[in-house]
């Protein structure tokens, strides 16, 4: 338990100057970019004259430096405060805090989803490498993963929310339904099902993938045949040998999935018009909201930390020699 | 009757048509007593370990194995289907592969892995498993199984590791034992106490199977050799016979090519005589001088107070075993590792002193060849670029860069078929002899070979090491050279260093060093060194 | 200050109670009542003030809470019904305006709504706040409240009736002066959590989910609302907005949330009806904006060149799927007060355009091309992305190469109307229902960088700049109108920009909902007569 307390006390520390990095290159990203947050609104409200354009920019701050804003916010973000998104005309925290678990649903559950079916099958397709259902699962994850995502949840919503009316076709809970406790949150689950599948499907592909890769190298490795030299079965050894060492691999690209995911989930959460943290990036970049877009990354920054960090001290359980230079030094 | 009988056995690797099948084995025949070794000996692709395989049914899905008959005891295995072999592994024959590291799964305690076929097989009732495994772990010679019980290979040595593949494979109570390679990456020593281990199965009625490569490791254990070339068995009989009175030239070939103290300055590989040129003659003439190193890590001392002399045209042999410091001190005297104190000198200026960016325009003058080519080359580059771009860091002109590279080439017995070849498309021997060519493309002031033959056949071995002796006396070459092998340090060597536990334990002309060896550690380095039964 | 003579007002009162608050009212009988009407929104506007924002986007919910002084209409006389104004007279000097307000009507909060709201909303919010309100209320002086049900509104200079009846559904949206009063109007809570006295009230937002707007028991119209409850479900993708109205999450989709490529195929639904009535009085018009620094398009030859190439029936056909109108000129057709047809015409003719070029002097080069144009549609619409493609292929047949810019609404923005750094711009301009706040800002010259669809293309002409600046200040109706059908056959000779198209949106909607698209601004208007059959 120490060496899992001295790796997350490491991460933590080395993560400040990778947020830092963050938050400057989104700010000059979205500096770079032609308009800013004045623009984007005239556009949404139909336009004004010069004079409202010279007191929108005064009052959103605009009329400074770029320097000067990235100090104010670096600044206030060192005191924890996430600042007022001018988009939204709101504060970023409660914003933020109103779209994560959103997010965070689709995408746990997605994860969830992807990992254990496409890990499942990995094994499935690895156990007998190159035998019809190693191919056809190949096959299969191939053409999911070439399939874009909003493209499948498309089709997904066509044929079993319009077509079939089984399940809702967007959004994240029945509108002013009033659905309190268990009722609703079934009621959520319904509502998630469509987008989890479609975003769950293309990493399942991929982590199916990863683990027959994997599976496919480790059967190969002298233990394994010191396995079979021992008399094993074909299911003992898979399970108790090959998959065994092949989740690793997988499970270190659960971290840097993580990423990607909330990436994908823009897409999803458009799709599906799910209020989540994809759509709400995606509506910061398009107001020119930079206190709102560093305030999302650094949320998501953060927490792609943390999960990697879990990622980590599941690692460090399942794998023995991780951290062992350490104790020996 | 015989534990197992095979009568004319072939193996045969089948291709995509009957032309293209390879044929691992042929004609092998054999038998294996209670308490008795049959060692199977040959260089890599002599079809040993393919045999090894097959007699426990594992030769892969693309193996045809056929014979007169394969018996176990009574039992045919040439009938044998997947459900009968598992019934077999483990309990009848039991199987040490050759590197313990990856034989041993990394996420599985050693207690697991010992445990296992016990558990497959229910050999005996789950509660009793730990008991038995310790008894095991005790029984081949493991200290304080309890602890080690609970612990995952990499937490082990090598020795201990191997030590725990053999409980593993005889904790099922087979009467065969199939080791193959078993002490290929170990220390002499350790490998002396595994041998020990091995001939205590055999003196305990287990009939055992060894391969190698090495014939100087099966000399003491062997009852009965067979020595194969290409899949043809080429030399069958008892030790005596095989070392006193070998039938086959290749036999012949293969004793000789073994470095030893006796070889010194003769051709092992007997295609290049040479005169043992007489290179201390010459005045010495201090090239690198190295005065007082020590480099910690953490607590571990690793390399102390380690000070020594190589003299112009000289190798200095560096031997010890793994964790003995040899490497670390190899890094620190190619500048790749700075040490805590002391210095080296290198043609009488500093040389470990030297801030990164003043020594690396003289880098060109201490070169390295490693043990591993294939890991030190890129695998995408062509032989004329790993020696081109040698050349190219000593600024030699473009224009007669091709020239140079064809005259390197020669001076390690390539040519210009090999230019365009990539490192997967040489064999292993081809490998270390562009590693030579491109060590040699900067006129090093001093040549550091780490372990250059240790991964290298005993034929290919010879070949390297007459390469070098051959371009030392031509080319004056001055070299470092390091080896756990005290054979080919004693070949090679016209000075000795014994390295234990960070310090130099002994020094001195390698005859003196080696056979009358003074310090402890020393003597028991030479001790284990297995020694063939030739006169 | 007035010579607003009593009897005038009062006929208009009388007219107007005849004309539309009885048949409305009867009308009102025959319909069901309650139950909740589900409709698609694309965007959650940052302020829903539409006292300060008049845009659609923010009128389409916020038009059924706060309330105008009068709403367009397809029968009455003048095109307005009242509102919060029951009658509205100006005087003939253009100096004042009279309107007679609704009594007995309170805001949803129960504070009674009074002349004092109508002048505080006109001299502290429309005028200085509003974005539109800002021109036509640029000359507003003050505003004398008589009395409770009467505003007069004063201005410095002749303001014409004309230009403010027409702008009256539009800029004119009350505010309840108790609740603002004091503080600061632009950050005020009430913005986004509205406070009016319209036919619903302002319930719930749940941000990127859905608004909802509860039925106003107590509203003024007698028997109003029909429905209990408005949801706008936020949906942000245009496909899942036509799958939520197939399986009948929603019942109404407006302003082509469904696109027009999709309606064909949604018409075929049984249950859903594609309604393109109730746009009228929000046509938007397709046009090519021209940057006239650019020397080769400051040559009156090269823009009509451009105008001749234009296939303007093949627009409307391909990229509209025929949901639009060819232009004529400046001024839609759907704006028959002002609408001149006499104006020049430059019918589709490639070899008259290439003739025109060669006769300017820009002969085709050995690669064919003449010059090289940046062509920036505008990314707010499908269909003006897709006539950026259009316009490039049209003109490419004329030897003009045109590099397609595509960007982003902010990054559009500024390129065109604050950096100049386009050659032809796509633009989507709406016309509001009167040239002065929808037109002329397009044509007139000395407008700032910055200011967003405006004339930034460097166009200066004096003539079409006076007959703009004459017809803003005369007062006469008439007089007003020659000037503006003037100003479109000088600027359909001049082609300071391209009119392309005219179009409106469509409703797509179940048949289940009654009364869509009965008035000429329908999606922005109140709803108060729209019901659901359960």
């Amino acid at each position: 338990m120490n060496r899992a307390l001295r790796l997350i006390g490491r991460r933590a520390i080395s993560s400040i100057p990778v947020l830092l990095i963050v938050v400057i290159g989104t700010f000059f990203l979205l500096e770079l970019a032609s308009g800013d947050a004045v623009d984007a609104y005239l556009v949404s409200i139909g336009g004004g004259d010069a004079a409202l354009i010279e007191h929108l920019r005064q009052s959103y701050g605009l009329d400074q430096s770029a320097l000067t804003r990235l100090w104010i916010y670096v600044s206030s973000l060192a005191r924890l405060d996430l600042g007022w998104s001018v988009a939204f005309n709101r504060p970023i925290a409660g914003l933020i805090l109103e779209r994560l678990p959103n997010t965070l649903y689709l995408m746990g559950s997605a994860t969830a989803l992807a990992f254990v079916f496409g890990t499942a099958l990995g094994i499935l397709a690895g156990a007998r490498p190159g035998s019809l259902g190693d191919r056809l699962l190949s096959i299969g994850s191939l053409a999911l993963y070439a399939v874009p995502s909003f493209w499948l949840g498309l089709v997904l919503s066509v044929v079993f929310a319009v077509q079939l009316r089984w399940l809702p076709t967007s959004g994240i809970e029945t509108i002013a339904s009033g659905k309190q406790g268990l009722e609703r949150a079934l009621d959520i689950i319904r509502h998630l099902v469509l987008p989890v599948s479609a975003l769950a499907m293309i990493y399942l592909a991929l982590f199916l993938r990863l683990m027959r890769a994997g599976m496919a190298e480790i059967w190969r490795l002298d233990f394994v045949r010191a396995a079979r030299a021992k008399g094993l079965t074909r299911a003992r050894i898979v399970l108790r040998h090959v998959a065994r060492n092949a989740l690793l691999p997988v499970i270190t690209m659960l971290g840097l999935q993580a990423a990607s995911m909330l990436g994908g989930s823009v897409v999803i959460e458009s799709v599906f018009a799910i209020p989540g943290f994809g759509r709400l990036a995606q509506e910061a970049v398009s107001a020119r909201d930079a206190p709102l877009l560093m305030g999302i990354i650094v949320v998501s920054a953060v927490l792609v930390i943390v999960v990697n960090m879990l990622i980590d001290l599941v690692y460090a359980v399942l794998d023995p020699r991780v951290g062992a230079s350490e104790a020996a030094s | 009757m015989a534990l197992l009988d095979v009568k004319n056995l072939s193996i045969r690797f089948a291709g995509r048509s009957a032309a293209e099948d390879v044929h691992a084995v042929r004609g092998l025949s054999f038998a294996v007593e209670a308490g008795q070794c049959v060692a199977i000996v040959g260089e890599s692709g002599s079809g040993k370990s393919a045999t090894a395989r097959a007699l426990v049914g594992l030769a892969g899905p693309n193996a045809l194995v056929e014979a007169d008959h394969l018996l176990l005891g009574a039992t045919n295995l040439l009938a044998f289907g997947p459900r009968d072999w598992r019934a077999v592994r483990g309990r009848q024959i039991g199987f040490v592969l050759q590197d313990a590291l990856v034989s041993l799964d990394p996420l599985r305690t050693i207690g697991a892995e010992v445990g296992e076929t016990l558990r497959e097989h229910r050999l005996v009732p789950r509660t009793g498993i730990k008991p038995r495994v310790l008894e095991l772990l005790a029984s081949v010679g493991i200290p304080d199984p309890a602890q080690r019980h609970d612990q995952y290979a990499h937490q082990l040595s090598g020795g201990l590791r191997q030590r725990a593949l053999i409980a593993s494979a005889i904790s099922g109570e087979p009467g065969i034992i199939i080791a193959d390679e078993p002490t290929t990456a170990l220390d002499v020593i350790v490998q002396a106490q595994i041998l020990r281990l091995l001939s205590e199965l055999k003196a305990d009625g287990r009939g055992l199977i060894l391969i190698s490569h090495d014939l100087a490791v099966v000399s003491r254990l062997a009852d009965h050799i067979i020595v194969l070339r290409h899949g043809e068995v080429v030399e069958d009989g008892t030790p005596e016979a095989v070392f006193q009175r070998p039938q086959a030239d290749y036999t012949k070939a293969l004793l000789a090519a073994i470095p030893s103290g006796r070889t010194r300055g003769q051709s092992l590989s007997g295609d290049a005589p040479r005169s043992a040129a007489a290179s201390a003659a010459k005045a010495a003439q201090p090239v690198l001088v190295a005065s007082g190193l020590n480099k910690q890590f953490g607590q571990r001392h690793v390399v102390n107070d380690v000070s020594f002399t190589i003299n112009k045209g000289e190798t200095v042999g560096l031997v010890g075993a793994s964790g003995s410091g040899k490497t670390t001190l190899a890094r620190i005297v190619l500048g790749l590792e700075r040490p805590q104190s002391g210095t080296i000198t290198l043609n009488g200026a500093p040389w470990s002193a030297l801030p990164e960016h003043r020594r690396r325009p003289l880098r060109p003058r201490v070169q390295l060849v490693a043990q591993d080519p294939l890991g030190s080359f890129d695998p995408r580059h062509r032989v004329i670029d790993i020696v081109g771009e040698a050349l190219e860091i000593i600024d030699f002109p473009a224009a007669g860069r091709r020239a140079e590279i064809l005259r390197l080439l020669a001076s390690v017995g390539l040519d210009a078929v090999h230019l365009l070849r990539r490192p997967r498309e040489l064999s292993g021997g081809q490998r270390q002899r562009v590693a030579i060519a491109r060590a040699l493309a900067t006129r090093p002031s001093v040549l550091i070979c780490d372990e250059p033959v240790s991964a290298l056949d005993v034929s290919t071995q010879a070949q390297v090491l007459d390469l070098l002796a051959g371009l030392k006396r031509d080319l004056e070459l001055t070299m470092l050279f390091v080896s756990h092998d005290l054979g080919v340090i004693q070949h090679v060597s016209d000075r000795v260093l014994v390295m234990n536990d960070g310090r130099i334990v002994e020094e001195g002309l390698p005859d003196i060093v080696l056979e009358q060896p003074r310090h402890p550690y020393t003597k028991a380095l030479v001790e284990a060194l297995p020694r063939l039964p030739v006169g | 200050m007035t010579s607003l003579s009593r009897r005038s007002l009062l006929q208009g009162v009388g007219v107007l109670l005849a004309s539309t608050a009885l048949p409305a009212f009867s009308f009102a009988q025959a319909l069901p009542t309650g139950g909740r009407l589900v409709v698609a929104a694309d965007s959650e506007p940052r302020n829903l003030n539409p006292a300060i924002v008049a845009s659609n986007g923010v009128f389409f919910v916020a038009s059924k809470v706060i309330e105008p002084l009068a709403e367009a209409d397809f029968e009455a006389e003048g095109g307005l019904v009242p509102r919060l104004a029951i009658a509205w007279e100006g005087s003939d000097d253009g100096l004042s305006a009279t309107f007679k307000l609704r009594q007995g009507v309170t805001w949803h909060d129960g504070q009674p709504f009074t002349a004092a709201d109508v002048a505080f909303s006109a001299l502290e919010v429309w005028k200085p706040l509003q974005n539109l309100g800002r021109i036509v209320f640029a000359n507003l002086e003050s505003v004398d409240t008589p009395d409770d049900y009467t505003a007069v509104f004063n201005f410095s200079k002749p303001t014409p009736f004309q230009l403010l009846r027409n702008a009256l559904p539009v800029v004119t949206s009350v505010l309840p002066r108790h609740l603002y009063e004091g503080t600061n109007i632009a950050e005020n809570p009430a913005n986004t959590q509205l406070v009016g006295t319209g036919p619903f009230r302002f319930a719930e937002y749940k941000p990127g989910e859905y608004y909802r707007l509860a039925r106003n028991e107590t509203y003024w119209g007698e028997g109003l609302p029909h429905l209990d409850e408005i949801i706008y479900r936020v949906l942000p993708d245009r496909a899942a907005a036509a799958g939520a109205l197939e399986a009948e999450e929603i019942q109404l989709a407006a302003f082509s949330a469904v696109p027009l490529a999709d309606l064909a195929r949604i018409a075929q639904v049984p249950g859903i009806e594609v309604i393109s009535r109730g746009y009228e009085g929000l046509t938007y018009q397709l046009v090519v904006e021209i940057n006239h620094r650019r020397q080769e398009l400051s040559n009156l030859e090269v823009r009509r060149a451009i105008a001749h190439a234009i296939d303007k029936q093949y627009v409307v056909d391909t990229i509209f799927l025929g949901y639009a109108t060819a232009a004529t000129g400046i001024v839609p057709h759907n704006a028959p007060e002002f609408y001149n047809p006499e104006v020049p015409q430059y019918e589709f003719d490639i070899a008259k355009a290439n003739a025109l070029l060669d006769a300017a002097g820009y002969p085709r080069g050995d690669n064919g091309i003449r010059f090289s144009l940046k062509l920036l549609p505008a990314p707010y619409f499908n269909e003006t992305r897709q006539f950026g493609d259009y316009l490039r292929q049209a003109l490419a047949e004329i030897g003009i190469d045109a590099q397609l810019v595509n960007n982003d609404s902010a990054a559009h923005q500024k390129a065109v109307y604050t950096d100049h750094d386009f050659d032809l711009a796509v633009a989507p301009p709406v016309f509001r229902g009167d040239p002065a706040i929808s037109t002329t800002i397009l044509i007139r010259s000395g407008t700032p960088a910055g200011v967003s669809f405006s004339n930034q293309g460097g166009y200066e002409s004096a003539e079409l700049d006076s007959l703009i600046d004459r017809a803003a200040e005369t007062v006469d109706t008439e007089e007003r109108t020659q000037l503006y059908n003037e100003l479109q056959v000088r600027a359909g000779e001049q082609l300071p920009l391209i009119n392309v198209a005219e179009w409106g949106f469509i409703t797509v909607a179940r048949d289940t909902v009654l009364n869509v698209g009965n008035n000429p601004r329908w999606a922005v208007s109140n709803w108060a007569d729209t019901a659901v059959q359960q």
